[in-house]
């Protein structure tokens, strides 16, 4: 078992070339951006004229400002842990080029996840942290009665990071399924819908009825995006946030056994038909 | 047929700036540096005639195809292929033309072959009778029925290059573009293109233009050539001396399995040529003689060569277009 | 004309033949976008739960013009999905030459040849979407109001044709426009809502710079009897009009363009 340290040098060139060669292309970053911020500014007059609609200025606990800014770091946070691993191993099989890097003396999955960690650090440099660091600043000058503290962006972070560990190890096991069928692009679209809307990412989870909300207590969506945007907003005391982080946490052992199944099983399907 | 006067075409080429300001920059005001593809070039080809259109990579080969086929229009110059001026005009004139790029397929990917037939005989009006002798005689010359159901994706490259070629000509054409039609294919598959091309040639009298990078093409397929260097005209004419005259040196390249074999003073062979004619070098384990073909024949050297020493492999290259160019420059042949 | 839908049959018959080979990635494709199109109803009920209407719209109302926006989405969806190989990599690749050296109209060589059944997922639910919210909202239409249907929808698919056409286009200049692309149809999301509730700023964009509210909201309203005719259906065919000259104006300068220098 080599060092951490000795995996970091290894692996990270990976990352680095990722980030090299998205930066290449930074008009295509900002337009992927403006898109993005497109589709939340339809969200923003959406909930505004649902506010205005409303005769309660709280919904489920939530002011119209609370949900400006959860849609804002719901935004940053699916842009944050977003990757294309399914499609990129999809490819490859597709290709063929998949048994180049078994042949490699390094691990795919540890190749895979360093260069979906290099989109995350870009993410994280050139969008999320100037965004936080802008919306703090907003809030603290407009000084409204809620505080984005200190410690919730740390620990909205680490969440985040989970969130991340979660999604790519979903994505290779989608990834893997290439194996099985070509129209992977059909497939990822419908893993895309499922998690975009019980990850919370459109609509609050408390908004769900009961019912839908007791069944993904044993699912993983709601820690993709629910919890780090929960913890980032105060909505939960520190004690809750913490066994979020444990709950994350124990997808992640529990997917990353999964993913290694999967792999396992693929790889022999793999070899035994020759790709 | 095809009638070519004081053809020119320049190029803008936009300097990129650094930066997403620079890029943004650039969408609206960009450094321009003007690059000529081909001056002033002129030529006039006969029906039925089979012309090769050669030079070295960049010298303007593409350009002028691209301009003969309506792609692109050029600057300035007058160009009409069978009456008709193709960047003007250009469906009419693609439909009595054929262009096959030998690095670009133009079939549809994912539909079997037989079906873009089917779809090209729509494309081109083609009447039934027709269509049917037509298919009959490329799937003979070309041999298209063992491969005719599967999807184009699926092919070999010398099978797809034979479907380019067929779809090519499906309309029966006046005249074809061949640009690189050999490249990346084996000797068989060339030996059989070549044999389609020059069957088709006969039997239709279509007017060929062809591109290459192999003399083997040209000396087996044309009669005249027509050789551009820096986007200029520099030699049109007969192709039956431009290689005996010109192509005469041809480089063998050895590797022996004993290193200490090798010194270049017990290789001297014993010919008495100077060393124009006869060039040794030695790399490593590796040998590499130029010699002129004329003076000395390839079996010659190879059989000293094996009375010396021990040969692990053996290359041999004949020369290539770049070089017979330069040959001709330095004999005072072109016309610069 | 004749030449060309005689072409396109063929064309679909071939893909059709393909998709029979591929079935369950087809259906797997449909149901992908059809959740999509789910996932945005459900969004819309969980909401409803908490207010009476949206502005004066009842959730039937904004079902029906929710589902009226998929319908020409998915057919444009459907027959010019090739533009977005066009704005990321057919220039960038140099793969552009081949669509200039057939006697057809290049345009309709780049679209045939890709017709992309993934799209009636949005198609599917879309038209449920209507057919149900009508049911619902007790509209009864006349024979008339069906064709000015049909005109609207054929209408709002140009319309969206026109806008990725003329972007996609873009890429004749800068070989790679598939992001900006992007960026122009993400404003459709704003057409699937009541325009009342957005900001005049985003009002004018979406109307008359970028007019994606023409194939939803602004059509649907007339059915919904909330608008006129003349503005809303005759409005819809002009604005489709109008956007596919200037698109196609732009995409026969963009090949001029490529005519001049090459790849």
């Amino acid at each position: 078992m080599l060092s951490l340290k000795r995996q970091c040098e290894i692996y990270f060139p990976f990352s680095k070339s990722v980030i090299q060669s998205n930066m290449t292309y930074k008009l295509n970053f900002v337009m992927s951006i403006c898109g993005g911020l497109l589709k939340t500014a339809v969200m923003y007059y959406l909930w505004r004229a649902i506010y205005n609609s409303s005769s309660q200025t709280a919904l489920n606990g939530f002011t119209l400002n609370d949900m400006v800014m959860y849609i804002i770091i719901s935004f940053i946070t699916s842009r944050l842990i977003t990757n294309s691993i399914d499609f990129q191993i999809a490819e490859e099989v597709k290709q063929g080029s998949i048994a180049m890097n078994l042949i490699k003396p390094i691990d795919y999955h540890t190749k895979l996840f360093f260069e979906a960690l290099g989109k995350l650090i870009q993410e994280l440099i050139f969008f999320a942290i100037p965004t936080i660091a802008f919306l703090i600043m907003i809030v603290h000058t407009t000084a409204g009665n809620q505080q984005i503290s200190l410690s919730n962006i740390f620990l909205y972070f680490v969440s985040a990071f989970l969130s991340f560990c979660i999604l790519f190890l979903i994505n290779i096991s989608f990834g893997l399924i290439a194996f099985y069928t070509i129209n992977i692009w059909g497939l990822t679209y419908i893993k895309f819908a499922i998690t975009r809307f019980l990850s919370g990412e459109l609509i609050p989870i408390i908004f769900f009825p009961l019912w839908v909300q007791t069944i993904l207590k044993f699912m993983p969506f709601t820690s993709l995006n629910y919890s780090p945007v929960m913890i980032c907003l105060g909505k939960i005391d520190l004690k809750q946030s913490i066994s979020l982080l444990l709950l994350q946490i124990g997808w992640i052992v529990f997917l990353f056994i999964l993913s290694r199944w999967i792999w396992n099983k693929a790889i022999k399907r793999l070899t035994i038909l020759g790709g | 047929m095809i009638y070519v006067e004081n053809l020119s075409k320049e190029f803008c080429i936009y300097k990129r700036q650094p930066g997403i300001l620079g890029s943004l920059k650039g969408i609206f005001k960009r450094d321009i540096e003007i690059k000529k593809a081909i001056e002033n070039i002129s030529f006039n080809i006969n029906k039925g005639e089979m012309v090769g259109y050669i030079g070295a990579n960049g010298a303007g080969k593409s350009t002028t195809i691209k301009i003969m086929t309506g792609i692109l229009t050029p600057t300035s110059g007058k160009c009409q292929v069978n009456g008709i001026t193709p960047y003007e005009n250009r469906t009419a004139n693609a439909q009595h033309i054929g262009v096959v790029f030998g690095q670009r397929t133009q079939l549809w990917w994912d539909l079997p072959l037989s079906e873009t037939f089917t779809i090209l005989k729509k494309i081109y009006n083609i009447p039934e009778d027709q269509y049917n002798t037509r298919m009959e005689f490329l799937s003979e010359v070309l041999d298209l029925d063992s491969f005719i159901k599967y999807p184009v994706r699926t092919l070999s490259l010398g099978q797809r290059m034979r479907a380019d070629l067929a779809s090519a000509l499906i309309h029966n054409p006046k005249v074809l573009f061949l640009d690189e039609p050999t490249i990346g294919l084996d000797i068989v598959v060339k030996e059989k293109i070549r044999k389609a091309i020059k069957f088709i040639n006969q039997e239709y009298e279509t007017t060929i233009i062809l591109t290459t990078h192999d003399l083997q093409d040209i000396e087996e397929l044309c009669d005249r050539i027509i050789i551009i260097d820096s986007g200029k005209k520099v030699y049109d004419g007969n192709i039956k001396n431009i290689k005996k005259d010109y192509g005469y040196i041809t480089t063998i390249e050895a590797t022996f399995s004993n290193k200490n074999d090798l010194s270049l003073s017990n290789l001297s062979f014993g010919f008495k040529l100077d060393s124009q004619d006869l060039n040794l070098n030695i790399e490593d384990n590796k040998i590499i003689i130029r010699f002129n073909n004329k003076k000395v024949a390839v079996s010659q050297i190879i059989a000293c060569l094996i009375n010396e020493v021990q040969i692990k492999d053996l290359h041999i290259y004949e020369m290539g277009i770049e070089d017979i160019i330069k040959n001709m420059y330095k004999a005072g042949e072109l016309n610069a | 004309m004749k030449r060309y839908l005689s072409l396109y049959k063929t064309f679909l018959a071939q893909y059709l033949k393909i998709l029979m080979e591929y079935r369950i990635d087809f259906l797997i494709g449909l149901i992908g976008f059809g959740i999509i199109q789910l996932s945005g109803i459900a969004f819309l009920y969980l909401i409803f739960a908490e207010i009476p209407n949206l502005n004066g719209w009842s959730f039937e109302q904004i079902v029906f013009i929710y589902g009226f926006a998929q319908i020409p989405r998915g057919l444009d969806h459907l027959i010019t999905d090739n533009l977005w190989i066009l704005s990321k990599s057919i220039i960038v690749k140099g793969q552009f030459d081949r669509y200039l050296l057939r006697p057809i109209n290049p345009l309709f060589h780049l679209v045939s040849e890709v017709i992309q059944f993934d799209a009636f997922g949005e198609l599917l639910v879309g038209i449920a979407l209507v057919i149900w919210s009508m049911i619902k909202l007790k509209i009864t239409v006349s024979f008339l109001q069906i064709l000015l249907f049909i005109l609207t929808i054929i209408s709002g698919a140009v319309i969206y044709t026109s806008i990725k056409l003329l972007f996609a286009s873009l890429s004749f200049w800068i070989k790679n426009s598939h992001e900006i692309l992007w960026m122009n149809y993400s404003l459709s999301d704003f057409s699937k809502y009541p325009l009342s509730i957005y900001s005049k700023p985003i009002r004018t964009i979406i109307t008359y710079i970028i007019p994606f509210g023409f194939t939803a909201f602004i059509p649907a309203s007339y059915f919904l009897n909330k608008g006129n005719l003349y503005t809303c259906v005759f409005g819809t065919f002009a604005a489709a009009i109008l956007s596919f000259i200037i698109a196609y104006t732009i995409w026969l300068n963009g090949i001029k363009a490529y005519e001049s220098s090459g790849s």
